[in-house]
């Protein structure tokens, strides 16, 4: 039998785009140094794809001060300074930038009298860091009965090894997942019967038809009637499908195990304008090294919604014209 | 697989014992480990509160659920201090045939529509994604998705019917690359669209469509096409799932043929959810074909299903 830890790297060294921000980070560090600084939080966006890292930078007042020490922070990395805060108050201030080198510059002498001053940089990740980073599972198959379908889902961090770099605390903000809701049943069952007849009928005429039947002419005036009685209004269907399975409505359907939190909600499939196969939902939760798992269900009450939707069908949707008239019984031909 | 770490216990090793077939995909927060083929020592975490392993099954199942036993051992200075068995469940959907015929008769007066009837009981876990396929004995064929079929056959379905053809003016003369198209692709021997259209049909819709009279006729057709792709589509979407959990690719199988002769086989191929296919059900049809017409025919392949859902342990089952 094969190894089952073929697979895995020989040491668990972290991948490279994980490395290349731990440098990043380290790099940053060791050009604020003369500024003595501590990150104090990095806030990583799980859907934007950005990070967003806040520096305390402590210049001590006095002859240092006036020796005129500059610390120059250079574009080309990704990390673009996006507020500095000054002393207790935080007063916003102005840090110069270097339009021919790309670098921003932080001079000693132009601080304000203050020791303490809140950077705060950000940067963009790649999808491969995130992948590389956190694993993210659900399921495909919903659980749970009948009346709600439940899915599973788990979010973990595979490697906290950023905290070399990181001191203090760091989040992954908007982990996510498109949970794949199934719809594909709720809305075709929801078609009254009657529709299923006519579409029967129809396909009866078609057959007659290729085969050169002598009952097509029967069966199209049989059709038609059927047709005529009851008018269907393709783009008001589409219109209501498209309410029904938007966000907004269909939010009030799902449920969240804590911590997660509904972010996205919109309908796929094959012609998610009529008929959506599934409903693509959006959860999103934060991991940090106290919470570095997230693991909880996502409920869909697809009984109820079913209801709703058979009952918005009736309602809506397939109006007849007029009631049909009512036919006297036939005897049977033998 | 994961587990939060209790700080109160104190340990220098954690070893994991894999059952075979198994194998780890993942890692998260071990930072080192060894490996010895069967058992997984992990030396050191990144942080001590917690550690996971993603663990996949290698092995195609052959029954509906089987249980595999992963071992934990947590090691102090080489003394056991913590140890747990963990049960991993493994479902995979299953299809049985209960009903289906061993030979049919087809007589001029043959219902075709319902001539065929099998009944198949879908067992274990998890959606289900099936392609059907009639061998015929002599080549395969994909069976065609009803939806295009119909889509074509409804169009000059509706200009056929009881419409009057007088000549008038030629209004809509640069449609005639349409059925110019139609007509050549009809002449190719190798047309799978088994569409019985005679040639009398697109000359009558091609005069028809001329007539400058009957331009309001031709756009309440358009909205009734529209209305008729609706239809279509849902009747393609009623096939394609039959069941709960079911998902008939091809829609409704059927056979397109003027006669048949011998014998057919009704392949059905499945997948589960996460793509593994597993053995396919095979239901031999010897068929004798009594009529006396030759008539180009659709027969429907009819199935009722059973759904049979697997009792699944527990409400807090990890399932994916």
């Amino acid at each position: 039998m094969s190894d089952p830890f073929d697979i895995l790297p020989k040491t668990a060294e972290s991948t490279k785009a994980v490395s290349d921000i731990i440098g990043l980070f380290s790099k940053l560090i060791d050009n604020f140094k003369p500024f003595k600084p501590i990150i104090r939080v990095a806030n990583f966006d799980y859907i934007d794809k950005t990070w967003e890292a806040k520096f305390l930078l402590q210049i001590k007042k006095g002859w240092k001060r006036r020796s005129k020490r500059k610390v120059e922070i250079p574009a080309y990395d990704g990390a673009r300074v996006d507020e500095v805060l000054a002393g207790e108050m935080f007063q916003p201030m102005t840090i110069n930038f270097d339009n021919i080198d790309h670098k921003y510059i932080f001079r000693a002498g132009d601080f304000p009298n203050c020791e303490n001053f809140l950077v705060t940089l950000t940067g963009r990740v790649t999808e491969k860091f995130l992948k590389d980073w956190v694993e993210i599972r659900m399921s495909k198959n919903p659980t749970g009965g009948s009346i709600i379908d439940k899915y599973w889902i788990y979010a973990a961090l595979k490697n906290v090894s950023i905290l070399e770099a990181i001191h203090d605390e760091f989040n992954v903000e908007r982990v996510s997942s498109d949970v794949k809701v199934g719809v594909e049943r709720v809305f075709t069952s929801a078609i009254p019967p009657w529709l299923k007849q006519r579409i029967v009928a129809r396909e009866e005429l078609l057959t007659a038809i290729e085969r050169g039947d002598r009952r097509s002419r029967v069966l199209a005036v049989r059709y038609r009637r059927a047709a005529r009685d009851s008018r269907l209004k393709p783009f008001e269907i589409s219109r209501i499908v498209s309410d029904l399975t938007s966000g907004d409505y269909f939010r009030e359907f799902i449920a969240l195990d804590h911590p997660f939190q509904l972010a996205n909600i919109f309908p796929s499939g094959f012609v998610k304008e009529f008929l959506p196969e599934r409903v693509n939902v959006q959860v999103t939760a934060r991991l940090n090294l106290k919470t570095p798992v997230v693991e909880g269900y996502l409920s869909f009450e697809k009984n109820r919604y079913t209801d709703i939707i058979t009952e918005k069908f009736k309602e809506s949707l397939f109006e007849k014209k007029k009631p049909r008239r009512k036919m006297k019984p036939k005897k049977k031909k033998e | 697989m994961h587990m939060i770490l209790d700080s109160s216990l104190k340990f220098d090793h954690i070893l994991i014992t894999l059952p075979e077939n198994m194998s780890i995909l993942n890692l998260l927060n071990i930072e080192d480990y060894t490996t010895d083929g069967f058992t997984l020592s992990i030396n050191k975490l990144y942080t001590s509160d917690f550690f996971g392993l993603i663990i996949s099954q290698d092995e195609k199942l052959k029954e509906i659920h089987i249980q595999r036993q992963i071992g934990l051992q947590m090691l102090n200075k080489g003394k056991v201090v913590h140890e747990e068995k963990i049960i991993a469940n493994f479902y995979r959907p299953f299809l049985e045939v209960v009903e289906g015929p061993k030979t049919i008769v087809i007589t001029d007066k043959s219902d075709l529509r319902n001539l065929f009837k099998f009944t198949i009981k879908v067992v274990g876990f998890g959606k289900v994604n099936i392609k059907t396929e009639i061998d015929t004995g002599t080549d395969i064929k994909l069976v065609l998705e009803s939806y295009f079929r119909n889509l074509l056959s409804g169009l000059f379905a509706k200009y056929s019917i009881g419409e009057d053809v007088k000549p008038d003016d030629t209004r809509f003369e640069n449609t005639d690359w349409i059925f110019d198209r139609m007509e050549s692709s009809m002449d190719e021997e190798d047309d799978e669209l088994p569409l019985a259209i005679k040639q009398e049909r697109i000359e009558g819709m091609r005069e028809w469509i001329r007539k400058t009279k009957n331009i309001g006729k031709i756009l309440e057709e358009a909205s009734r096409a529209l209305e008729a792709l609706f239809l279509d589509l849902l009747l393609f979407q009623f096939e394609k799932y039959p069941a709960e959990n079911v998902t008939l690719s091809y829609g409704t199988p059927a056979i397109f043929a003027e006669r048949f002769a011998g014998s057919i086989t009704l392949r059905l191929r499945y997948w589960d959810s996460m793509g593994t296919e597993y053995e396919p059900i095979e239901i031999p049809i010897e068929i004798d074909d009594k009529r006396g017409e030759k008539k180009p025919s659709k027969i429907p392949m009819n199935i009722e299903w059973i759904r049979n859902p697997y009792p699944i342990l527990g409400v807090n089952d990890r399932l994916e």
